[in-house]
């Protein structure tokens, strides 16, 4: 009964529950007191605390729109994060090279089979043909950079033919010196010969062999220099050696992660809009424009010796 | 409640802003009679900062105000964790003694003062918000995280601790 009459006074009860309380009030003084004194300090509590003087509100109004900065701030970042993404995706492109049969390319990815791979990365530096990972990232630190992974694995293509995509070059601020990053693997039947055939190749493009050295037994990796206005040409040459691995591009993490940064790329435009894309696109190519363009791209290629079987099956161009 | 909805759209959309230009005061009145006015502030812009984040989850269960409430509790109780427990003493506005009761009169400010003073913060906090902020039973049970009823067995005991330091006599 008494733990309800706090309750009570509040009118929190039921009605029945109150009709109980009030015959126990009125059969009882003592209780009729306590709820006197009950409502009282309630009555005192509620009406005379004093209001403190309030505080702190332009500083917390300024906060919150230091809240909104930092929020249009990490979606800046999330579009920077997506054109990132974009461009580390197109930067390893597809060229158009015959497909070979399943088989050869389930070779050619896990085997020594007969197979060159292009890679080619800044045009200004040139990671040094060693066939490290880690060597031609961090060459590529800051720009649109696709490692040449190993079997295949971190080659991508899409099939769309262009070797390097200028718009993309073009997007970041970063671009004062080129990065333009295509991928190859091409199924030769000799590794000298096609090494041979290259170097042909490199000297008629006017470009340079950078270095050459092995990624394994029987793998060998060539870093070249070509100029940008021969790369169509020089490439075609090296896909003359021979025919490409199909595993090379059916590479379905690369194509998910082009549609996922598609999806980012959409989404950010759609949200912030195409004026401001168009703004930081134009302040990013007037950035770009004060600083001389180099013309040369580097190009990595790992030849491998072939096996005899595997070249069989290869389609001959 | 400040309810601003979102122009062309039926979803009901919240202004940080509007809201803040609304609540903040009360909010931070309650900050300061949880952790005195030195911290209020900060608890007040955290409370603000954090509904900034979290106002897209707001579903609307609650009132405003009541879920405003309920990150200033928390936020005072973070700050109670990192800086210790001081129990704030409640001021009484002569101004406003007596409101022309004058059974009033026979209860001494003081001597009420220094009970809430005493009380712990679970039955404190259960006074400040239905007694000072007028929340109800329920809305309090919102704000504070537990049933209804233990909001009621709060205030009843919370009462009794006062009833017995003001006017003597058994709890």
């Amino acid at each position: 009964m008494r733990e309800d009459l706090k309750a009570y006074i509040d009118g929190a009860l039921s009605e029945s529950q109150a009709k109980v309380i009030e015959t126990e009030i009125q059969a009882n003084p003592v209780l009729a007191e306590e709820v006197r004194q009950l409502r009282l300090m309630s009555e005192i509590l509620s009406a005379e605390v004093a209001e403190p003087t309030v505080l702190g509100f332009g500083a917390t109004m300024a906060a919150l729109n230091r809240g909104k900065k930092k929020r249009r701030a990490a979606f800046r970042l999330l579009y920077g994060a997506g054109g990132f993404a974009v461009a580390a995706c197109a930067v390893v492109v597809a060229l158009n090279l015959p497909h070979g049969s399943a088989d050869e390319a389930a070779t050619a990815g896990k085997v020594a089979s007969p197979s060159v791979e292009v890679a080619s990365a800044s045009a200004a530096k040139s990671p040094g043909a060693s066939g490290d990972f880690m060597a031609f990232k961090n060459m590529n630190k800051g720009r649109t950079a696709a490692p040449p992974g190993g079997g295949g694995g971190g080659r991508s293509g899409s099939g769309s033919g262009s070797v390097y995509d200028r718009d993309q070059m073009k997007a970041g601020p970063t671009l004062a010196v080129p990065s333009k990053i295509t991928s190859l693997a091409v199924n030769v039947p000799s590794v000298e010969a096609a090494k041979v055939a290259i170097n042909s190749a490199v000297s008629e493009a006017k470009g340079k062999l950078v270095a050459t050295s092995k990624v394994d037994h029987d793998r060998v990796m060539l870093s070249v220099s070509i100029p940008e206005s021969e790369v169509e040409d020089f490439v075609r040459k090296v896909k003359e050696q021979g025919t490409r691995p199909t595993v090379a591009f059916a590479n379905p993490v690369n194509e998910t992660a082009t549609a996922t940064a598609k999806a980012v790329k959409k989404e950010v435009q759609k949200q912030v809009g195409s004026d401001a894309r168009t703004a930081r696109q134009q302040q990013d190519l007037a950035a770009t424009k004060k600083v001389p363009r180099k013309t040369n791209v580097t190009i990595q290629i790992i030849l491998s010796p072939s096996g005899a079987a595997a070249m069989g099956k290869a389609p001959e161009r | 409640m400040q309810v601003v909805r979102d122009r062309g759209t039926d979803s009901m959309a919240y202004d940080i802003a509007e809201i803040a230009r609304t609540h903040y005061d009360a909010v931070f009145r309650f900050c300061v009679r949880r952790i005195g006015p030195d911290r209020a502030s900060d608890a007040a812009q955290e409370t603000f900062l954090t509904a900034q984040k979290v106002l897209k989850k707001f579903r609307g269960e609650s009132s405003l105000s009541t879920w405003l409430f309920g990150i200033a509790n928390n936020e005072c109780r973070r700050q109670i964790r990192l800086k210790g427990y001081e129990p704030q003493p409640i001021e009484f506005d002569p101004d406003k003694a007596c409101g022309g009761d004058p059974e009033r009169t026979l209860v001494d400010r003081e001597t009420l003062r220094v009970a809430m003073a005493k009380l712990s913060p679970e039955h404190r906090e259960a006074v400040l918000l239905h007694e000072i902020e007028g929340l109800t039973y329920e809305e309090a049970a919102v704000v504070l995280g537990v049933p209804e009823g233990t909001v009621k067995s709060r205030l009843h005991h919370a009462f009794q601790h006062l009833r017995k330091s003001v006017f003597g006599g058994e709890e």
